[in-house]
């Protein structure tokens, strides 16, 4: 047996009883779980520390007294709740705005032959390539010229529109798999045109669309350069442009209760993974299929 | 968050001292030019209290609104303390974290929807300028006439190719703060302060030796493009009569003996573990002297805080200018911001451009710098704004302060300034770090900083 | 959706309309153009163009220069664009390959044999939800020098003296990929874990019927069948390698001394620190470039000319 070959058989069998490959295998999935859960651990952990268990050494491994208060305090220091909710508005919209755009678009590319397909879907993909910060400030420009500049409904903008081509390059993938006899039988059957995309095609992706909407919104939720520069006032922040001002300049940074609200701007999106990862998983696993 | 709360304390005071101190201005009739502007404003609406009742019943015109964009929360304490006393115009800060300040406000000057007046860092000064997005504020400056600027404020503080481009606004400077008990403890004098390089390697080592303390919470060459490798490290290079570069700006003098002594000081400090790590990322160095790790900490001038977080430091400590060397002045790095008004101001509303030259024409008051000094907690530009009563009982404190507004520098003056920063940094790490000899890495932040000197 | 319904009434009409060119593909992409060219053209025209200029005066009505290929020039003659060229490469093996590499085990592992394999997915999928900024700071603060790394190495007696993790020359870079890591081992992961749950069991079973090794069942069977998974991750790896930002700016700033600067960092200084404008629209397209170059590169070594 080659080294690679153990190798592979260590991580990919299925045989039953606990042999020296299973034992190792749980290892190395323990390790891996340690390595995720410690930074995260000791996320949470800080953020349910007072202000003076902060940076001793050596380090409090555990909160002692653990306490909500950081929690509180942070959560006094603006207006939280409407961040909560103009992050929400902004990655729903963001997500519903992308895939309302990137659906028929990605349909057209994937399921119909006509000239210039390749270009465009070359096109798409090198949109896919833009570093989008280097746009930052003349799509400022534009959006000041539209009167977009300070409103959450700019912002839905320019994410749907840097997440155009994500969107496409995923359910692209996703529709080229599909049997191409369906369109054909439904076509044949005298079926209208919207109703084929819209009651044959859509149902059979909507794996793909959960899938590629949940990492839209993952990301938009995160996202703060552009939320940083398009929005002003402090009625329409999102959290990551709220979590910014926990860094100020002068003085050091209250760590308790950044991390305090950094579990609680995380906690939504864990929980949506968890709901749906089963949603999630099945979504992705449309992009295998040749 | 105790921070917050007294800063809205603080407000709170602001505002009903404000509202007293207004009264006594015009009934002392100091003669300042913005008193007399206050005065007149009152005098159109026939007294404050009225103004305001005749503003609601919709009878007077609505004030003229203009935006002050700072980059931290306390300075929003600016816009309640104007308004205070004026009816005609509205201030409303808007507050922007610094790393991100600039780049919005280029996108907004470039879209043309940049705010009436911008707290801009002094040292992107010359680069706005450059950009032609500063008006011209020559004009606003004789006509205030004070005369009593602390000196290293102009020219350099405010002017750029001749002209007065920004007033100062809120003054930074650098120093140090150490602990008067700890001193005792280490067998030092806690009334004299050491002064020069020798001096403060002896007091570090004594600290060292006969306490558990770290000497010093230094950090010069830490990430984040904070500007440390100026405000820590340059106060030591003018303190030997060293210079980043030229007066011509033709050529960097980085890899003179002033920079190779105050670089070898640093490197002395931290090989001998007299300090904590210079190179830090984390480069906030008041957190450890604040909770007693270290008995002298290089900061900034904003330290007030320090009263809340710990009342036992607080009480017990001192303040006083950097060491310098041998035959030195000690020196000091006077940062902070400009107060400015974007040019397209001018163009696009004489109206708004009138009421933004009012609010720096406060801001230069003694009653604009007595919010910059105890609602905000930084250095007024006059040295009027230094004498009052606040001051006088916090003397301890203040009186080092006072002395490095007097010796100390303004940043060296460059639209590329920014770009320098990278250089000087990247010298310090390398040094400290002990990858080159001071020698060799200040001689290659030469030539580096002169082939960003002569792109011109 | 209106957009889709207002799209739809217009298939209806013109479905009516017989001529030769199909105009349903056209009308599909229609919205995804006009949003492009809405949003997208401008910015990325004008900033083509200021790739070419210098910014004399800024302002609606500012002044610029035309200056022909020099900020092209400037770039690639900065000493520091290669340093972070080459910091890059080393910063892709974090971005892209380990996480690869890391996930594709885990995927692997996980997919056979484990229990609690969707709460398992879920936990690793956890770090690529936390903000990067917080995973920025989380991770600094665990590697400083009074931080839990070092206490828990100093505990166990490997080390005496602290490691300076992100102030080393040597360190900084290789610190911000362990957290680079750790976020992105759980996106490849899910991504190939779900192209492994779609691979037919059956071939699994003929092949092993047949006899073959496990390393040439991997080699001949899975791999190949990953392959449009596998490539996806190279692409979306590729891309933020080169775009990829906030990960290491928060973490080191690109120091000591540029020691763990990408060309990201650079070019974000470059654009938004030291306001050259149009060398940071040049520097901008030279990363699209790159990007687009080796995207391209990936796909065609995979063999196919489409993902």
């Amino acid at each position: 047996m080659s080294v690679a070959d153990r190798l592979t058989g260590f991580l990919d069998t299925d045989q039953g009883g606990l042999t020296l490959a299973q034992v190792l295998r749980y290892i190395a999935v323990l390790i891996a779980v340690l390595f995720v859960l410690i930074p995260l651990y000791w996320m949470v952990a800080t953020s349910l520390k007072d202000a003076a268990q902060i940076g001793v050494f050596p380090p409090n491994l555990v909160p002692d007294p653990a306490t909500l208060e950081p929690y509180f305090e942070a959560w006094d220091t603006g207006p939280w709740g409407q961040y909560f909710i103009n992050t929400v508005i902004v990655s729903s919209g963001a997500t519903i705005g992308a895939l309302a755009i990137a659906t028929p678009a990605a349909y057209a590319l994937a399921r119909f032959d006509f000239p210039g397909s390749n270009p465009i879907y070359l096109l798409f993909m090198g949109l896919l390539m833009i570093p989008a910060q280097i746009l930052l400030i003349p799509l400022y420009n534009l959006l000041a010229n539209l009167g977009l500049v300070d409103t959450r409904l700019g912002l839905i903008l320019v994410y749907s529109t840097f997440f155009l081509a994500f969107s496409v390059f995923l359910l692209h993938s996703f529709m080229t798999n599909l049997p191409e006899s369906l369109e054909e039988a439904a076509r044949i059957g005298g079926v209208p045109e919207w109703k084929i995309f819209g009651k044959v095609i859509l149902p059979l992706v909507k794996p793909g669309l959960t899938a590629t909407g949940m990492l839209i919104f993952v990301f938009t939720w995160n996202e703060f350069l552009f939320a940083l520069t398009i929005l002003q006032s402090e009625e329409l922040y999102t959290i990551s442009v709220g979590l910014q001002s926990f860094q100020g300049i002068h003085g050091a940074t209250m760590y308790n209760q950044l991390f305090a609200m950094s579990t609680l701007a995380t906690l939504p999106v864990v929980i949506l993974f968890a709901l749906f990862s089963d949603k999630f998983i099945e979504g992705i696993a449309g992009l295998e299929m040749q | 968050m105790q921070e917050i709360e007294r800063r809205r304390l603080l407000q709170g005071i602001a505002a009903a001292g404000t509202i007293g101190l207004a009264g006594c201005g015009g009934g002392g009739g100091n003669g300042d030019g913005s008193s007399d502007g206050n005065g007149g404003t009152g005098g159109d609406g026939g007294g404050t209290g009225d103004t305001q009742t005749a503003n609601g019943g919709g009878s007077g015109s609505s004030p003229i609104q203009i935006t002050l964009r700072e980059r931290d929360d306390p300075m929003a304490a600016y816009a309640p303390a104007f308004n205070e006393g004026h009816d005609d115009i509205e201030v409303k800060a808007s507050i922007q974290p610094p790393e991100e300040k600039y780049r919005s406000l280029i996108s907004e000057i470039n879209a043309g929807n940049a705010p009436e007046v911008v707290g801009l860092d002094v040292i992107y000064l010359p680069r706005f300028v450059e950009l032609g997005a500063l008006a011209d504020l020559g004009p606003l400056y004789n006509e205030m006439g004070h005369d009593d600027y602390f000196d290293p404020l102009f020219p350099d503080f405010t002017t750029w190719n001749d002209t007065i481009h920004g007033l100062p606004f809120w003054i930074d400077c650098s120093v140090y703060v150490y602990n008067k008990a700890h001193f005792e403890e280490a067998g030092l004098d806690p009334e004299s302060p050491p002064e020069t390089f020798q001096e403060f390697l002896d007091a570090s080592r004594a600290i060292k030796e006969n306490t558990d303390y770290t000497p010093l919470a230094l950090n010069l060459a830490g990430s984040g493009s904070l500007g440390l490798e100026l405000f820590f490290f340059m106060p030591h290079v003018w303190a030997g009569g060293g210079k980043l570069f030229n007066e011509e700006m033709t050529e960097s003098l980085i890899d003179q003996q002033p920079a190779i002594d105050a670089l070898k000081f640093f490197k002395t400090m931290y090989e001998e573990d007299l300090s904590t790590d210079p190179t830090s990322n984390d480069t906030w160095t008041l957190p450890p002297f604040i909770n007693q790790s270290t008995s002298m900490a290089f900061s900034a001038g904003y330290i007030s805080h320090i009263a809340d977080q710990a009342p036992e430091v607080w009480e017990n400590m001192g303040t006083a200018m950097f060491p310098k060397p041998e035959g030195g002045t000690q020196s000091s790095f006077l940062g902070g911001n400009a107060v400015v008004i974007p040019e397209q101001i001018k163009q696009q509303s004489p109206e708004k451009f009138e009421a933004a030259k009012e609010f720096i024409r406060w801001s230069q008051s003694e009653d604009g710098m007595r919010t910059t000094v105890e609602d905000i907690g930084y250095l007024p530009p006059r040295q009027s704004g230094l004498e009052t009563d606040y001051v006088e009982e916090q003397s301890h404190l203040y009186d080092e302060f006072t002395r490095a507004m007097e010796q100390g520098h303004a940043p060296p003056m460059h639209p590329k300034i920014i770009q320098m920063q990278d250089p000087l940094n990247g010298a310090l790490a390398r040094a400290l770090l002990g990858e080159q000899t001071p020698e060799e890495a200040l001689s290659q932040a030469k030539s580096e900083i002169d082939s960003i000197l002569q792109q011109g | 959706m209106s957009i889709t319904g207002l799209q739809n009434r217009i298939v209806r009409r013109l479905r009516f309309d017989r001529s030769e060119i199909d105009w349903k593909p056209y009308l599909y992409l229609l919205p995804a153009f006009v949003m492009i060219a809405v949003f997208l053209a401008y910015p990325l025209v004008d900033t083509f163009i200021l790739s070419f200029q210098e910014v004399v005066t800024l302002g609606i009505q500012g002044e610029k220069r035309w200056v022909g290929l020099a900020n092209y020039e400037a770039v690639l003659t900065d000493p520091l664009f290669w340093r972070s060229a080459k910091n890059t490469i080393i910063f892709s093996f974090g971005m892209l390959v380990i996480p690869l590499f890391l996930g594709l085990g885990l995927a692997m592992v996980i997919n056979r044999g484990i229990k609690g394999k969707s709460s398992l997915r879920a936990l690793i999928f956890v770090p690529v939800v936390v903000p990067i900024v917080v995973a920025g700071i989380v991770f600094s603060w665990i590697l400083s020098p009074n931080g839990l790394l070092n206490w828990g190495l100093t505990a166990v007696g490997l080390i005496e003296r602290p490691i300076r993790f992100l102030n080393s020359i040597e360190l900084s870079l290789p610190s911000v990929m362990l957290m680079v890591v750790w976020k992105r081992t759980g996106y490849y992961m899910v991504i190939l874990l779900a192209g492994l749950q779609g691979l037919p069991n059956d071939v699994y079973e003929a092949a092993k019927i047949m006899g073959k090794s496990r390393w040439a069942m991997f080699r001949y069977i899975t791999l190949p069948l990953l392959k449009p998974a596998i490539l996806i991750v190279v692409v979306l790896g590729i891309i933020d390698s080169l775009r990829a930002f906030a990960h290491v700016y928060v973490m080191t700033g690109g120091g000591p001394s540029n020691a763990s600067e990408i060309l990201s960092t650079h070019f974000y200084k470059v654009a938004f620190s030291y306001f050259n404008f149009g060398k940071g629209a040049a520097y901008g397209f030279i990363l699209f470039g790159m990007a687009l170059v080796l995207s391209v590169i990936a796909i065609k070594l995979s063999g196919g000319s489409e993902i």
